[in-house]
């Protein structure tokens, strides 16, 4: 998967979030996007999943212009899987039907084979069960799980996840990130923005590191880990790495 | 708990009930009612209760699709839909009813040649209760999440498919408990239409009145009338809101 960002330029207001990055990044599978907050990780992995556009710069992902037109970005976005931070499940439906509502209402399956995929899925994520639960009777990282099963369930070319585990407990974080090495055991592609270094360290084929707006180095996961180029990684290293 | 509640509301029933007898009974004796006249009448009361029930049914109705659109036309791409749908809104609840039934019915249906008293009736009734419930509506749908509205583009879903799938089932539970209640509204509303000599619960009830010069006894089965309406749709009302509150 190649990634390659040109000039690519985006604020809030006076706030300049990602400021003209430029970058080729190219990663077998697994990509994890690093750095402190508010550097621009989260920005970054919106404008590739097409739900902002950059006001300057181009993006392309696998060769693909990422569109501007809305109707062109909603099929690109069908194409990619999301997983947000607080899972972002539909409420009023429960577990199944969170899975099978883009299958039946945006990939055209019946609600037979939409419903068969649904419950392979969530019995391959050990939810088997809990697939008649609404969002609120479930437990986080089940949530989660049932929202990676979503993500997952649409074949996409690209899965994007964004801070998959900040709103979970640690267990709760073990067993979602357990699913996510299961995918990657998979063969699955996606990026991955998040805190959890040594999950980071040992799932990641390709790192890079964003700080204040733009992407400071790029690297191998294991170079990177082992040996940061920049000051300003170095110290984020040392510093989240100490305890 | 919901038994407790039930308890309580017919402890409270009965007591209001009783309340009501004993007061009716009281002035009865006071000013020793004479019945005779009134109940010569009973198929006025009869035609115009029905008709009062029909009319509000046939405004709600009309208002829900009418406040529907005016919800959406506010949260339109179109300005020109947007302002209209605001300047309608905020002209509707900022006159009287009474106002908008005259200016409407003498001067526009009028001008366009709506002879029947009766769907002119409704249509203004729907206008006017319209208004009220655009906005419930448009508070239910902006109550739904931005992450609701993000999780929806992030799978690929139309604007009307984000509609239909995640902003009005959610929107539903926050709509309903106030526009129950404004049915109760509609149906008290309704009894304006008398000006118009729409043949309807209040003007029967004036009807009978200047036919029997029994002012009381005219008037207080009107009340009740509308009570036995209102009352189990206020009931309804108070019910779905518990009912949501706890099911969050």
């Amino acid at each position: 998967m190649l990634l390659h960002l040109h000039q690519l330029t985006k604020s809030y207001g006076h706030h300049t979030v990602l400021d003209g990055i430029t970058a080729d990044l190219d990663f077998p599978h697994v990509l994890a996007l690093l750095g402190p907050s508010g550097g621009g990780k989260s920005t970054l992995l919106r404008l590739i999943g097409g739900l902002e556009t950059p006001e300057q710069g181009s993006l392309r992902v696998d060769g693909q212009q990422v569109p501007q037109d809305e109707k062109q970005l909603r099929f690109y976005r069908s194409q990619i899987g999301t997983v947000f931070q607080s899972w972002n499940l539909f409420p009023h439906m429960d577990a199944v039907s969170n899975v099978m509502l883009p299958l039946t209402a945006v990939h055209g399956l019946s609600p037979d084979e939409a419903r068969a995929r649904a419950e392979e899925l969530l019995d391959r994520l050990h939810l088997n069960g809990h697939a008649h639960k609404r969002p609120a009777e479930l437990s986080g990282g089940q949530r989660q799980r049932v929202a990676i099963a979503r993500a997952v369930a649409i074949r996409p070319k690209l899965l994007l996840f964004d801070e998959p585990t900040s709103a979970l407990d640690p267990e709760m974080t073990a067993e979602v990130l357990e699913v996510i090495a299961d995918l990657k055991a998979e063969g699955r592609t996606f990026i991955l923005v998040t805190h959890a270094m040594n999950f980071a360290r040992t799932v990641a084929d390709e790192v890079a590191f964003l700080a204040a707006g733009t992407i400071i180095e790029h690297d191998s996961a294991e170079k990177f880990f082992a040996r940061p180029q920049s000051e300003t990684a170095r110290r984020f290293l040392d510093r989240v790495l100490k305890y | 708990m919901t038994r407790h509640h039930t308890i309580n509301a017919v402890i409270s029933l009965f007591l209001g009930a009783a309340l009501l007898a004993a007061l009716c009974f009281g002035v009865m004796q006071a000013l020793s009612w004479d019945w005779s006249g009134v109940w010569d009448y009973r198929q006025v009361f009869w035609n115009g209760w029905l008709h009062t029930i029909w009319i509000s049914a046939a405004a709600l109705v009309l208002s829900i699709a009418l406040g529907l659109l005016i919800a959406l036309a506010r949260r339109s791409h179109y300005p020109a839909l947007r302002w209209f749908a605001a300047g309608y809104v905020e002209v509707v609840r900022g006159t009287p009813l009474l106002v908008q039934l005259l200016i409407l019915f003498y001067v526009v249906a009028n001008a366009i040649g709506l002879q029947d008293r009766y769907t002119a009736g409704v249509v203004i009734l729907a206008i006017f209760s319209g208004a009220y419930i655009a906005e419930m509506i448009r508070g239910g749908i902006e109550s739904v999440g931005k992450s609701q509205l993000e999780s929806a583009r992030a799978i690929g879903l139309t604007r009307a498919q984000t509609y239909r799938y995640v902003i009005f089932p959610q929107a539903l539970r926050n709509i309903l408990p106030p526009l129950a209640g404004q049915a109760a509204s509609i149906i008290k509303d309704s009894s304006l239409l008398s000006i118009l000599g729409i043949e309807e619960f209040t003007l029967a009830a004036q009807q009978v009145n200047s036919a029997t010069y029994s002012t009381l006894e005219s008037y207080l089965p009107l009340a009740v009338g509308y009570l036995v309406l209102t009352l189990p749709v206020s009931l309804f009302a108070r019910h779905l809101e518990r009912k949501y509150r706890y099911e969050t």
